[in-house]
């Protein structure tokens, strides 16, 4: 049995803690799980410098300013260690994780593991909500001036249930000229500039780092894996150079020398999933993050643009009538003969679904592209978020009341529009005087179409 | 009053990159006051030297501002103020970590601060007047030692207060500047880019802006 002092700076914390045996033995420390299951203490290998124990306290301060919300997927230090068994020790105390959250390695390393969870019912959308949790999580420290500088997929711990993420190991935060870098990261998920050591462990490079980590969660595999042997006689060094000096984006239109021999090839036929099958603003933020953004740190997208971009892009998914593994709808490729999974390869055919871009009201009656789209497929559902130009999508739509929905019309072989709420909406159909659908109505998506859902609300046009 | 100030400054707030180039600044602001140094505007103009922001006007203006703000903690830091000035702070578009860390350098610093006021001029036997321990609650302070003075700087336990510099390694443009010249006699700091200088025991000593080195190793498997 093993008693855990700790210091009172924080409220609700226990002043003593019992804990089990150690469970975890990383490069930094030893985990400890309390005996009432609600805490995990990481108490640092001996020789911590007082600097360290200072850092703790500062950050252990910091967290102090989190919502209950962000404590929720942040796993925050709590409280200090005072000593362990009466020994002097630095540590810190954590709220205990539940069992069911794994790390995210466990579904992302490889496309076996994702095999794994379709074979149990889960589909690419997880993956997608995923990847959005991930970028959630770095968001808010980043939005708050500081920097994680760990981005791996071991600090990710995931529920394959209900799809939430958690991040671990911020202990080691970096604030620039207030708590500099102590680490510099996992190789492979490092920012050129930093293997280079041109530049300290910043915002700018978990943006990179935050990057890879989506993208692994989206393609299975890290898309700047190097496929060329750089020092044959040392493994340390080619690596060294590979994730470094010559770190190139697997997909770089002008660069292939790590291009994957069956990228692009269905999934399930061996092939690797390219980020070309990824939504239009996916892709440009890929690339922005993976070639422009190499060498040029600033051009490397936000933690909230992969929000943003992640939550859209759920919105523009396909489920494949053979597979039945979600993935965004390629609208982009014409004619609709190029569409296929990216999964099993099966052709899309038969009912398709509608493509409707969306509007932003401006004054005075105007609307402005608001380069999203929105895929809706047979019993798709219209959410309110999508209407309204005031929310970001949410994080959870299962307590949002419908605004409208699709039924496939099999007499005239067309989708229709349902609406669901209330409110009348006006349909300019081409050439054909304005409808009024309320309550139950529905109305032809036929392109051309415009939905108007009221004043203040975003306008829908059918593309396809 | 204050509710006037705060939208005020608010509204007059500078554009985000002008912001997160003066950020470096805070740090160095916050330990000056943390270290109760005088903060005049030679003090400013050499913050600001540090963070190569030394021509840019609106800089100088900024980091008046920000010090108006810190200061109202450094003598009466209760929780109350604390959370006035971080506020005061977030609204000159400072990122809620850096203002919070700014304040607690600010406050805790002076808490467990033993602050040196001349550096002595020779060697005794006393026990430590000197020492300097970081801000930490108490956490971190240093029990009095009976180490002799000529020891102390190695003691030092403000992360990276060291190596002793003979004069002639001071910098030219300390050299060629009387004014510093005879800061560093007063016992005061003088800053330069990333590395600041003062004499403790006789002895020239700087600290490196980043006290702590990025480690050389990875984590992971």
């Amino acid at each position: 049995m093993t008693i855990v002092n700790l210091y009172q700076n924080a409220k609700g914390i226990p002043e003593i803690l019992e804990v089990g045996e150690s469970s975890h033995v990383g490069g930094e420390g030893r985990i400890f799980f309390s005996r009432d299951g609600l805490y995990a203490v990481k108490i640092y290998h001996p020789g911590a410098s007082q600097e360290k124990k200072q850092f703790l306290e500062m950050i252990t301060m910091l967290g102090t300013s989190l919502t209950s919300d962000e404590a929720q997927f942040l796993c925050w230090p709590l409280a200090m260690v005072r000593s362990v068994d009466n020994v002097p020790q630095v540590g810190c105390l954590m709220r205990r994780i539940a069992d069911s959250y794994k790390p995210l390695c466990n579904f992302t390393e490889n496309p076996k593991m994702a095999k794994e969870q379709f074979l149990v019912g889960r589909s690419w959308s997880h993956y997608l909500q995923m990847a959005r949790g991930i970028a959630r999580s770095v968001a808010v420290l980043h939005g708050r001036g500081c920097a994680h500088t760990d981005l791996s997929y071991f600090n990710f711990l995931v529920n394959p249930n209900t799809v939430d993420v958690v991040l671990l190991d911020l202990d080691g935060l970096v604030v620039t000229n207030f708590l500099p870098a102590q680490v510099k990261g996992t190789r492979g998920i490092i920012a050129r500039e930093i293997m280079l050591r041109k530049s300290k462990p910043n915002e700018l490079s978990d943006r990179h780092s935050l990057a890879v980590q989506i993208l692994q969660t989206l393609l299975y595999r890290n898309v700047f894996k190097s496929l060329t042997t750089y020092d044959p006689t040392d493994p340390d060094k080619d690596e060294e150079i590979g994730w470094g000096e010559e770190l190139t984006f697997s997909e770089d239109p002008k660069d292939r020398r790590n291009r994957l021999s069956m990228l692009g090839m269905p999934l399930f036929q061996g092939g690797a999933l390219s980020y070309k099958m990824l939504t239009p603003s996916l892709q440009r933020l890929t690339e922005r993050a993976c070639i422009e953004g190499i060498n040029n740190p600033s051009k490397r997208p936000s933690a909230r643009e992969w929000i943003t971009t992640l939550s859209y892009a759920l919105d523009e998914l396909y489920q494949c009538p053979r597979c039945h593994i979600h993935f965004p709808y390629p609208y982009w490729l014409k004619p609709v003969q190029r569409r296929s999974c990216p999964f099993c390869g099966q052709r899309v055919s038969g009912n398709l679904p509608s493509v409707l871009s969306i509007y932003e009201p401006k004054s005075h009656g105007k609307y402005v592209f608001a380069q999203r789209y929105i895929v809706l497929g047979n019993r798709w559902q219209l959410f309110p978020d999508i209407l309204d130009p005031q929310r970001d999508p949410p994080m959870s739509r299962r307590k949002e009341l419908t605004v409208g929905h699709v039924e496939f019309d099999v007499k005239n072989s067309s989708n229709q529009l349902v609406n669901d709420e209330g409110s009348t909406w006006r349909v300019r159909l081409n050439g054909k005087p304005i409808l009024t659908v309320g309550k139950s109505a529905s109305v032809p998506l036929q392109p051309g179409a415009m939905v108007h859902f009221g004043e203040g609300r975003r306008l829908l046009v059918v593309e396809e | 009053m204050e509710n006037t100030e705060l939208i005020t400054s608010f509204n007059n707030r500078l554009p985000d990159e002008k912001v997160a180039k003066l950020l470096p600044a805070l740090s160095l602001l916050a330990e000056d006051l943390g270290e109760k140094m005088v903060i005049d505007s030679n003090s400013l103009r050499e913050i600001l030297v540090s963070v190569g922001a030394d021509q840019e006007e609106w800089a100088y203006e900024e980091l008046k501002i920000w010090l108006k703000s810190l200061d109202k903690v450094k003598d009466n830091p209760n929780n109350a103020r604390k959370d006035a000035v971080i506020v005061e702070l977030r609204n000159r578009g400072i990122p809620e970590f850096p203002a919070m860390l700014a304040v607690y350098v600010v406050t805790n610093q002076q808490e467990n601060t033993v602050q040196i006021e001349t550096p002595p001029s020779r060697v005794s036997n006393n026990t430590n007047q000197y020492q300097k321990v970081g801000g930490s609650a108490g956490l971190t302070r240093r029990q009095p030692t009976d180490k002799p003075i000529e020891q102390y700087h190695r003691l030092l336990p403000d992360h990276g207060w060291h190596n002793d510099l003979g004069w002639e390694q001071l910098p030219r443009w300390i050299k060629t500047n009387p004014k510093l010249i005879a800061r560093l006699k007063r016992g005061e700091q003088v800053i330069g880019k990333n590395v600041r200088y003062k004499f403790v025991a006789n002895r020239l000593i700087r600290r490196l802006r980043y006290r702590m080195p990025v480690a050389g190793h990875y984590r992971g498997r």
